[in-house]
């Protein structure tokens, strides 16, 4: 090969290289614009961008992103559910494991199976491909519901089922995924005995790898070492490394093996967020939490808007009868799965049923994204032929697109209609009261001193200033018989006073450091104090807030065991 | 008999109205209140032993701060009230703190909104196990749920 033709490839692999540097600039670009409308209109971000990358691929995209199912799986999977696991408390997923593990194992078992003989039946695409597509759409993508449950103000307890449901499926449905696709392959007959080894050895390998890898980093690593910057970068690595390690297991010991990459992380997050943080320093738990929240808006706007790119809605128009047969099928067995299981898990834990209000929204948030797409895209013509694949793909992509735009839309008119939105309504009358009671404030004293400027008569003056009391008094008492409705805002209130006294008492202290006044070592020490105070809030109302009833279950477990 | 009725709480809220049920009730009775708040295993077991002090430093200024607003909210300043920060199983700490005061009666707050009324009565039930005075149930509204 001479120089020419080397100088040649580089420059196409250099301009390539710009072409996709290109496109992620223009996607954050667009992101930031999508979330600064989506804000405004109060619409669901992630589902705006999905629309907006449908509108672009319809139009004509100018964005050419690889969408290749490594970029999403290895790439842009990991850290979403890195992030998702950071915020998952323990005790809360541990009093509602039975649920959660009989959604995930169970349910997406039989919805696999369930949605597989639909398949085959009704759009005559064989059986193993129909179970693969079982699979790969049991898988549920919460982050649409998840953000907007915190901007309604749901309760806690239906986010960590959700939520912990997904992270749960996501790894079952990876494994039945697969196994569907190598027993197509014929290069592994499939049998139930198999089938079996192989979740158990892959989920275990998983979770093995995870434990081991979470806590060298949460146990050492963290509690050893005290630096922002280097403890968030390890948890970074952690995430990649977990996920990579698992998957790439095999290559790494020359065995044909792997392991869940998806479990890996899950569980590799779950100890960094319950065990890691707490053997930081407040500095860090700061520093990794805005790094990670900074990391999952451009990782998540990066995903929703390569799904509405990937979809191609002309396909979706020339297959619709296996598009609207797999979004009636997954839907009426999620109803029969969330309502069946929650009956069988109120055998099973009596003291901690999942309310009928929740299993609604349950039903309603079982969306589907980036693992049902990355999963749909690894089919190719080697294992399936060229009819079954686009059916299977269409499929996928009507199913991801109805949740996200039709389920995703019109949650929080559900929640709102089963009373599990109350919370932000009650907090913003709150806060109308409050701004009331502080507007009239200022007014009245403007108006004291106009009378004292000489600008307004004294008597004038006077006469205002008593009008706006009047008005003060009446928001004040409209406050409070407010508060006295909903008791559970005198906490909020209290909190946020101390909050912003905190606050306070920072800027004080920076500002006799500042003069000079105390020793730096003293200053190092309060605000180490303060930060471990302002945390100490923080917690205590994640804890109370949501879900005052665990308290009790844990404690007649542990008493009826003893 | 002692002279503190014990007021019991182990979350955040509807809090304030029954703090203020079991103030008016101390008053009445002549008696002071000890605010007996419970960091519970399932939701605070998992903190480090250094982390879990200032938490319950913490909550012990937030809750002097509360009994000196309801205080004056309901003008009983004279009212004597402490608070107590606890930790481990509910029905164990109320149990080993009443035994330590002998005659006294335990008010128990409880959560709201109240979903789970069972939950609730299993607990009255193993305080009352573990204890010979009173414990009495106070909802935000102030009606108590079980008057026995």
């Amino acid at each position: 090969m001479n120089v020419a033709v080397l100088a040649a490839e580089e420059g196409e692999q250099v301009s390539e290289f710009i072409a996709q540097e290109s496109a992620v600039v223009l996607m954050l670009a667009i992101a930031a614009l999508v979330a600064v409308a989506a804000n405004r209109l109060r619409f669901p971000f992630t589902v705006a961008l999905v629309v907006v990358g449908l509108l672009a691929s319809v139009l004509g995209s100018v964005v050419s992103v690889d969408v290749s199912p490594d970029v999403i799986l290895f790439l842009l999977v990991p850290p979403l559910l890195f992030e998702a696991t950071l915020q998952l408390p323990w005790p809360k997923l541990r009093a509602d494991l039975v649920p959660i593990m009989l959604f995930a194992l169970v349910g997406t078992a039989v919805g696999t199976l369930a949605v597989g003989a639909l398949v085959h039946i009704t759009v005559s695409v064989p059986w193993t491909a129909a179970f693969a597509f079982g699979a790969l759409i049991s898988a549920t993508d919460p982050v649409a519901v998840i953000a907007l449950f915190k901007t309604l103000g749901a309760p806690k307890r239906l986010a960590v089922l959700v939520e912990g449901e997904s992270l749960f499926n996501d790894a079952v449905a990876v494994v039945a995924f697969g196994l569907a696709v190598t027993a197509a392959a014929g290069d592994d007959p499939f049998t139930l005995t198999g089938a079996v080894t192989d979740f158990v050895v892959v989920s275990a390998g998983g979770l093995g790898i995870g434990l081991i890898l979470g806590y060298l980093v949460s146990s050492v690593f963290l509690a050893r070492v005290d630096d922002p910057l280097i403890e968030t970068s390890t948890t970074l690595a952690l995430a990649y490394g977990s996920f990579l390690l698992a998957e790439e297991f095999g290559v790494l010991v020359g065995l044909d093996l792997h392991f869940s990459g998806i479990l890996a992380v899950v569980t590799a997050g779950l100890m960094v967020g319950n065990v890691g943080m707490h053997n930081t320093s407040p500095s860090t738990r700061l520093t990794l939490e805005h790094f990670w929240e900074l990391l999952t808006f451009v990782v998540n706007a990066m995903v929703f808007l390569v799904i509405g790119l990937a979809i191609s809605l002309d396909d979706l128009a020339q297959h619709f009868t296996a598009f609207v047969i797999a979004i009636v099928g997954v839907l009426v067995l999620r109803v029969v799965l969330i309502h069946g299981l929650s009956t069988v898990s109120a055998w099973a834990q009596p003291n901690r049923t999942v309310p009928k209000p929740y299993r609604h929204v349950m039903v309603w948030a079982g969306l589907r994204g980036a693992i049902s797409l990355a999963l749909v895209l690894t089919l190719d013509t080697t294992v399936f032929d060229q009819d079954t694949v686009e059916t299977l793909k269409v499929m996928t992509y009507g199913v991801v697109l109805f949740t996200l735009l039709i389920q995703g839309t019109t949650i929080s008119w559900l929640m709102e209609r089963l009373g599990l939105t109350n919370k932000i309504e009650t907090e913003l009358t709150q806060q109308r009261h409050q701004a009331r009671i502080f507007m009239a404030r200022a007014g009245q004293t403007e108006v004291a001193r106009l009378g004292a400027d000489g600008v307004l008569f004294n008597d004038m003056a006077t006469s205002l200033g008593r009008t706006y009391q009047r008005d003060i008094a009446e928001h004040m008492g409209r406050l409070r018989s407010h508060m006295a409705g909903h008791p559970e805002l005198e906490v909020a209130m209290l909190l946020q006073a101390r909050r912003d006294a905190l606050v306070v008492e920072r800027s004080a202290l920076n500002e006799v450091v500042f003069s000079g006044l105390i020793d730096p070592l003293v200053a190092n020490e309060l605000t180490i104090e303060l930060d471990n105070r302002m945390a100490a809030l923080d917690l205590l109302e994640e804890r109370w807030e949501s879900d005052p009833l665990p308290t009790f279950d844990a404690g007649f477990e542990e008493s009826s065991n003893g | 008999m002692a002279d503190e009725l014990v007021y019991v709480s182990w979350g955040g809220t509807g809090r304030g109205a029954t703090l203020r049920t079991a103030m008016e009730r101390a008053s009445a009775a002549g008696k002071g209140l000890l605010y007996l708040a419970i960091l519970d295993d399932a939701s605070f077991a998992d903190l480090d032993a250094t982390f879990l002090a200032v938490v319950k430093d913490e909550l012990e200024w937030l809750l002097d701060a509360q009994l000196e607003v309801t205080k004056a909210q309901l003008g009983i300043e004279e009212l004597p009230v402490r608070v107590l920060i606890r930790g481990g199983d509910v029905a164990e700490q109320v149990a080993e703190v009443v035994t330590t005061m002998g005659e006294t009666e335990v008010i128990v707050g409880a959560p709201v909104p109240l979903a789970d009324h069972e939950s609730i009565e299993s607990l009255l039930e193993m305080i009352r196990g573990r204890v010979t005075v009173p414990v009495d149930l106070i909802t935000a509204d102030a009606e108590g749920l079980d008057p026995t």
